[in-house]
C-alpha cells in the first residue's frame, strides 16, 4: 500500500495507460511473450516489478518454461476477461477444463503460480491436488508425494493411543 | 505420480489446508513424522481452520439415530442447510442429545436422559471425549470456552448452591496437561465477582474470569 501511494501520479491516468500498454515476458528457454499489461499484472510479482520501475524492459521468468508460461498467460488473459464480466458459471466451467491436465503439468503450473504469485491460479491448481488426494490412505499419499515412511506400525499405534480422544 | 518439485511450503500451506480435517486426522498425519508434527502444529490447525467453510449451528436437541448424531449447519455464504453425520457410539438409541454450547468450532453435548453425561465433540474430525460427571445435583448452566493463551478448551459449569444460596463455579479442562481429569471448583469466583448473563440455559463467560 505504502509503495503504491508514493509512486502515484493519479489513479485515472495509470488505469487508462494500463489498458493499451504491453509488457514482454521471457521464459527460461529464451522465448518472448508480448502481453497486455492488465494480463501480466494478474501476477503480484510482475505488478511489484512494474511498480518498482522495471516494466519497460523484458521481464525474465527464470523458472518458467515457454509451454508452461503460455498456459499461465492463457489463464491470466481469460481471467482479465472474466473479471470484467463476472459470470461465475462460465468461469467455473472454463477453470475445470483448464485444470484437466497431467500431474507433471499440474505441478509446473503450481510452481509457476507460486513463483509469480498469481493467487487465482494457485488456488485452482492446489484445490485440484487436494481433491485428488482426498480420502487416500497414508500408503497412497507416500507414493504420490514421494515420501519415505519413517514411522513403524508400532509407533503409529502409539501415536493413535496417545491422542486418545475416542473416535470411530 | 512422483513429484520432485513441490516444496513443503506449498504442500502444507496451499494443499493440505484444503483437505477435510477428518482425512488429515485419520490418515494424512500418519504419512511420516514430519507430516505428523506439521499437521498437529497450532500454526497449521489455525491456517486450516481459517480456510474452511463457515457454518451456523443452533443450540437445542439434535437429530440422531443409534450410534450417529446429525448436525445441521447453515452455510453462511449460500444459506444452504447441510447435514453432517458423526459416529457417536456411546449414546443409546433412547437418549436424546442436546447441544448445550459451542466454541471455536467445538461442541458441548449433553445426554438428554442422563444430564450428568457431557461430551465435547469436534465435528470436523468426528472425535469426541466424555467429560466426567459433575458433582452438584441441580441448577446448571454450561459453557464451552476456548482459552487462546493456553489453547485449551474448558467446560465452565455454573450452578446454584442451595445451602448458601449463591452461585458457584467449577471448571473442567479438556485434554490439557494441567487440568487432570476432574472438575476444579473455583472458589475465588463468587457471585459478586462473576460476570454472568443468563440467556436461556447458557452463560456468557469472559476468558479472563477463568484465571488461565
Amino acid at each position: 500500500m505504502a509503495s503504491s501511494s508514493s509512486s502515484l501520479p493519479s489513479p485515472s491516468s495509470s488505469s487508462s495507460s494500463s489498458s493499451s500498454k504491453k509488457l514482454v515476458l521471457r521464459s527460461s528457454d529464451e522465448k518472448h511473450f508480448e502481453v497486455d499489461e492488465a494480463v501480466a499484472l494478474q501476477s503480484e510479482m510482475i505488478k511489484q516489478m512494474v511498480e518498482d520501475g522495471f516494466g519497460g524492459d523484458v521481464i525474465p521468468l527464470l523458472n518458467v518454461s515457454s509451454n508452461i508460461l503460455s498456459k499461465v498467460i492463457d489463464y491470466c488473459k481469460k481471467h482479465v476477461d472474466f473479471d470484467s464480466k463476472k459470470k461465475m458459471d462460465d468461469r467455473r466451467r472454463w477453470d475445470a477444463e483448464y485444470i484437466d491436465v497431467g500431474v507433471d503439468e499440474l505441478y509446473h503450473l503450481i510452481m509457476a503460480a507460486n513463483y509469480r504469485n498469481i493467487k487465482g491460479l494457485l488456488d485452482l491448481t492446489c484445490q485440484k491436488v487436494a481433491d485428488t488426494i482426498k480420502g487416500k490412505k497414508p500408503k497412497q499419499i507416500r507414493i504420490i508425494f514421494n515420501i519415505k515412511n519413517d514411522v513403524t506400525p508400532e509407533g503409529e499405534q502409539k501415536i493413535r493411543k496417545e491422542h486418545s480422544w475416542a473416535f470411530e | 505420480m512422483v513429484n520432485p518439485y513441490l516444496s513443503d511450503d506449498i504442500i502444507f500451506k496451499e494443499i493440505l489446508t484444503r483437505v477435510p480435517a477428518d482425512n488429515l486426522h485419520n490418515n494424512f498425519r500418519h504419512v511420516c513424522r514430519k507430516w505428523f508434527e506439521s499437521i498437529s502444529s497450532p500454526r497449521f490447525i489455525e491456517a486450516h481452520y481459517s480456510n474452511i467453510e463457515q457454518g451456523l449451528i443452533t443450540p437445542g436437541p439434535i437429530r440422531f439415530k443409534p450410534g450417529w448424531i446429525a448436525l445441521r449447519f447453515m452455510e453462511i455464504k449460500t444459506g444452504k442447510m447441510i447435514d453432517r453425520f458423526i459416529k457417536f457410539r456411546s449414546l443409546n438409541p433412547c437418549e436424546m442429545p442436546n447441544l448445550r454450547s459451542f466454541s471455536n468450532g467445538m461442541l458441548l453435548l449433553q445426554d438428554g436422559q442422563n444430564v450428568h453425561n457431557l461430551y465435547v465433540v469436534n465435528p470436523a474430525t468426528s472425535q469426541w471425549t466424555s467429560i466426567p460427571p459433575f458433582t452438584t445435583p441441580i441448577g446448571h448452566w454450561f459453557e464451552l470456552v476456548y482459552v487462546p493463551c493456553t489453547q485449551e478448551y474448558k467446560v465452565v459449569h455454573l450452578f446454584k448452591d442451595y445451602h448458601s444460596f449463591t452461585f458457584r463455579c467449577e471448571i473442567f479442562t479438556c485434554g490439557g496437561s494441567g487440568g487432570g481429569d476432574s472438575w476444579r471448583l473455583v472458589d475465588s469466583i463468587t457471585e459478586n465477582r462473576i460476570n454472568k448473563y443468563f440467556w436461556g440455559e447458557r452463560v456468557i463467560v469472559r476468558c479472563y474470569t477463568l484465571e488461565c
